[in-house]
């Protein structure tokens, strides 16, 4: 791992066109400011880590249990109007930066 | 490929959506992961199954791996999601502007029925035309949860 210090207002350059600024130090918080080409994902860490444990916790679920849940979830619902997965998804809608 | 009719139409729908909108969805019923599951990355191939015992669930069995997920429309539970998704991951799907992709939710019902959850942070983004799906994090996954909770307690 490349290590480096930096001050409020320095900046880093990842590769041509990323940005990494240090915008302002507070206390455990840091602020950083990133430009970056919209092909980019940022991400912050702890999502990523959650949704991988999620995932994790999912596979192998038991069948059984998931007849249960459609069975309660048909009963939860049957009162609104709308059945279940009668609705249309949207376009995919394009990060603007 | 064989398709397989996800939703029932008609749709009866409160306020009347955009022509565009597809009323009734296609599944393909194979799902290829290029990237893999996280955290499961060798877990590619998946047959999709609608199963009607368990609807609308949809079960993901990897082909690959011994490993099964259970899927549902977000769609379906709140009707105001609106996934937005970063350009690399449409882009790395060929979908474009006008194509309706398939958006699932990862079901989680290891923590019991009751507490059962899906993933509307991560959820899965599929092509319906050629079978490809990675799972995305949402540009806006900060406005949901990665445990949305399907039962009301």
């Amino acid at each position: 791992m490349l290590v480096l210090t930096r001050k409020e207002g320095e900046f880093l350059l990842l590769g041509k066109d990323i940005e990494v600024r240090v915008l302002r130090v507070d206390g455990d918080q840091i602020r950083l400011g990133i430009v970056a080409p919209r092909s980019v994902n940022i991400v912050r860490g702890e999502l990523l880590n959650e949704i991988r444990e999620e995932t994790a916790l999912s596979a192998k679920p038991a069948h059984d249990s998931l007849e249960n849940l459609a069975r309660l979830l048909k009963g939860a619902t049957s009162a609104q109007p709308a059945a279940l997965g009668t609705k249309a998804s949207p376009e995919p809608v394009v990060k603007s930066n | 490929m064989t398709e397989t009719r996800f939703f029932p139409a008609p749709v009866q729908e409160k306020a009347p959506r955009p022509a565009s909108v597809r009323a009734s969805a296609v599944l393909p019923t194979r799902v290829h992961f290029a990237g893999g599951l996280t955290p499961f990355a060798t877990a590619k191939n998946f047959a999709l199954r609608a199963d009607t015992s368990v609807a609308p669930f949809l079960r993901l069995v990897c082909e690959d791996l011994e490993l099964a997920f259970v899927l549902i429309d977000p769609f379906s539970l709140m009707e105001e999601y609106k996934p937005e998704f970063f350009e690399t991951d449409i882009e790395e799907l060929k979908l474009k502007p006008d194509d309706k992709p398939l958006v699932l939710s990862i079901v989680n019902l290891s923590r019991g029925v009751e507490q059962a959850t899906a993933n509307f942070a991560g959820p899965l983004l599929i092509n319906p035309a050629t079978g490809e799906g990675r799972q995305v994090v949402l540009v806006n996954a900060g406005r949901y949860s990665v445990r949305h909770r399907l039962l009301q307690s």
